[in-house]
């Protein structure tokens, strides 16, 4: 996958949540006897961020016509990291704080890849042991615990 | 004068053993609550509210009043050393602060924000002193009208720190202030881009999206070059240098006396104090490039205003009643659990307990610079960690202050959506600070507007009033000047590619 322009991308973003707020403005009235309502600020806002957007889409199309962007690769240890926090989060409320934790340091600590396998699960185990012991049963935060506690 | 024997009265009972310790005790706690984001000083005041509740009332409010103080100074320690804000006040000292500590200035950074607050702590004491009766009257003069004003000159910033992109820059705002549009609307209560969720009637947290686009992804960022430290090399120094103290003198000037006529405002949190404080010294300088790469000023203009902002909240509240913030809120509801009765009669009826409170502010203040400077040598160390051991605390320690606001999963699924948001942010060129800042300002702007127009009618010569007016004129003059920074950069930058003489 190549980006070629940033404010292409950011431009139909822009649009996109323009739009979104505009759409969103309609269920709502505007103003009533001259005083605004619900629908106030997001038809304002939608409306700026439709400008906005467009304006940075055709920047980056007329700038892209002129001098293309450099190719950008996909970040790959990004996506792992990103898919590591978003297995933890869902394995939060299923093996409880402290499993996870675990688990989410110790991947972290791996995708740097300057740790072998034990290293990383001892510190991760020992990064996980620490927070729970100072926030759970020192500070009594309660924290996600286990399905089966 | 006899408001100075009163304050040579309340150091006598402030500096009390017993209020001393409760005082200590206050400041370590807010200083910790401050570092971990989420664990607001709000929710610590109301948690310890009762808690407290047997002390006498004098020391009691001493105690919460050095958990707000030093949670302000907390949350400043972590924005500086790995970019993660820990309250909304310290989003703007990341800034420079971050920057500092990657060029192996942590030390110094850290130095300026305890002693930026001192200063400005100490010098606003004195205005809350002289200055708090007639300034709590000129207070009320300030109507939705001129706080919609306000945000708006808030909101100019978002051109001064939109970097290079101006329509990023107000890309960044606008979609700030969609975000803080989730949830109930502010005046009506009806649900908004709720999507039929009960789980969006409470808005997204902005715990979850400042932890996101800054601590998760820099995470995200660093990850992919492989960061070792948050510096390698040796760390410059631990304490400010005499130049930076002597560079930064105006600015700790400027920022006390923005923040505290600010703080004296309903609406105005500590937080925009500390942004138009940061902005205002940004045009000062006479380079304004190095603000948001490094500048010392920086810090010290945000940490001055943020702290003395604090400060000018208790004006409203002790004179009139009328809490600034949500912290001071729940102090106000302290006061009332003591039979006290915030406004003009409390200085007469109450002074033996509003002096100890206020002269316990300066003394908070001191505590903080005397137990934190000694600390900065071991802040700073956390630099040298080794950044993969270091990112997973710190995703650990993000993850358990989200969880811990509405102990609610969804916070931490937003503070993961907003980190990759930040990421992509950070690949494209789109600065984040703005969309912090108008998400701040979403809900007061839209209830500020609204209630002005309700007021008038729907007739905009609502904002003619004077003081909205000229309020209105400084943030269009402060949009223009950017604008025309802006275009002389990019003539200049033309002029230098094509060889040619400087046409500014």
């Amino acid at each position: 996958m190549v980006v070629r322009s940033e404010a292409v991308t950011a431009g139909f973003i822009g649009i996109a949540l323009g739009v979104v707020s505009l759409a969103q403005a309609r269920d709502f009235p505007i103003f009533v006897r001259g005083v605004p309502q619900e629908g106030f600020m997001p038809l304002l806002i939608g409306g700026a961020l439709v400008i906005v957007g467009t304006g940075l889409l055709a920047g980056g199309l007329l700038r892209g016509q002129k001098t293309p962007g450099p190719a950008v690769a996909v970040p790959r240890r990004t996506l792992y990291l990103v898919s590591l926090v978003v297995v933890y989060v869902f394995l939060l409320e299923i093996v409880g704080f402290f499993l996870s934790t675990w688990i989410l340091c110790t991947g972290t600590i791996k995708a740097w890849r300057r740790y072998g396998w034990p290293a990383a699960l001892l510190y991760g185990g020992s990064l996980s042991l620490l927070l729970h012991l100072c926030f759970s049963s020192w500070m009594k935060m309660p924290l996600p615990r286990p399905f089966w506690a | 004068m006899e408001a100075l024997s009163h304050l040579w009265h309340g150091f006598s009972v402030a500096l009390s053993p017993i209020n001393l310790m409760y005082c200590a005790i206050g400041s370590l706690v807010g200083t910790l609550v401050g570092v971990l984001p989420g664990l607001g000083s709000t929710a610590t005041i109301a948690i310890l509210l009762p808690v407290l509740s047997g002390l006498p009332p004098a020391t009691a409010i001493i105690a919460l009043a050095g958990i707000y103080y030093g949670a302000m100074y907390g949350g400043s320690t972590t924005a500086i050393l790995i970019n993660t804000p820990g309250e909304a006040a310290s989003v703007i000292t990341a800034a420079d602060g971050y920057a500092m500590a990657r060029q192996g200035r942590a030390g110094p950074a850290l130095g300026m924000a305890a002693v930026s607050s001192f200063v400005a702590g100490t010098l606003s004491l004195f205005g809350l002193v002289l200055l708090a009766p007639p300034l709590a009257d000129a207070a009320l003069e300030f109507g939705p009208a001129e706080r919609f004003a306000l945000m708006v000159l808030g909101l100019s910033m978002v051109i001064s720190l939109a970097g290079k992109s101006l329509l990023k820059g107000l890309l960044s705002g606008l979609a700030g202030l969609l975000v803080g549009m989730v949830g109930l609307d502010p005046m009506t209560g009806v649900p908004r881009f709720t999507l039929g969720s009960p789980t969006l009637l409470g808005g997204i947290d902005f715990i979850s999206v400042i932890v996101g686009l800054f601590a998760i992804a820099e995470i995200f960022v660093n990850v992919q070059e492989q960061t070792r430290r948050v510096y390698e090399g040796k760390l410059k120094g631990l304490l400010p240098t005499r130049k930076d103290l002597r560079d930064c003198a105006g600015a700790m000037g400027r920022s006390t006396i923005v923040g505290f006529l600010l703080g004296l405002l309903p609406g105005v949190t500590p937080a925009v104090a500390s942004f138009l404080g940061y902005d205002m010294e940004k045009k000062f300088a006479r380079d304004p490039s190095r603000f948001g790469r490094g500048a010392i000023e920086g810090v010290a203009a945000a940490e001055g205003a943020n702290n003395s902002a604090t400060s000018g909240g208790l004006v409203p509240l002790f004179t009139l009643g009328i809490p600034t913030t949500p912290a001071l809120a729940v102090l106000l509801g302290g006061l009332m659990i003591y039979g006290l009765q915030p406004g003009p009669l409390l200085f007469e009826q109450h002074a033996d307990f509003v002096w100890p409170v206020i002269a316990s502010m300066y003394v908070g203040n001191v505590m903080l610079l005397i137990l934190n400077l000694p600390l900065v040598g071991l802040w700073a160390k956390l630099t040298q960690v080794p950044y993969p051991i270091l990112s997973a605390g710190i995703l650990g320690v993000c993850v358990i202050g989200t969880y811990g606001v509405r102990n609610n999963v969804f916070d931490v699924w937003m503070m993961v959506a907003f980190g990759v948001v930040g990421f992509l942010m950070k690949r494209w060129d789109v600065p984040a600070v703005p969309l912090v800042i108008a998400l701040v300002l979403s809900e007061p702007l839209e209830t500020s507007l609204r209630q002005a127009l309700k007021i008038s009618g729907g007739s905009l010569m609502i904002f003619t009033r004077p003081l909205s007016l000229a309020i209105l004129l400084l943030a269009l003059a402060s949009f223009g000047v950017s604008l025309y920074s802006r275009a002389k950069e990019g003539r200049l930058a033309v002029a230098i590619e094509a060889g040619g003489e400087d046409v500014g």
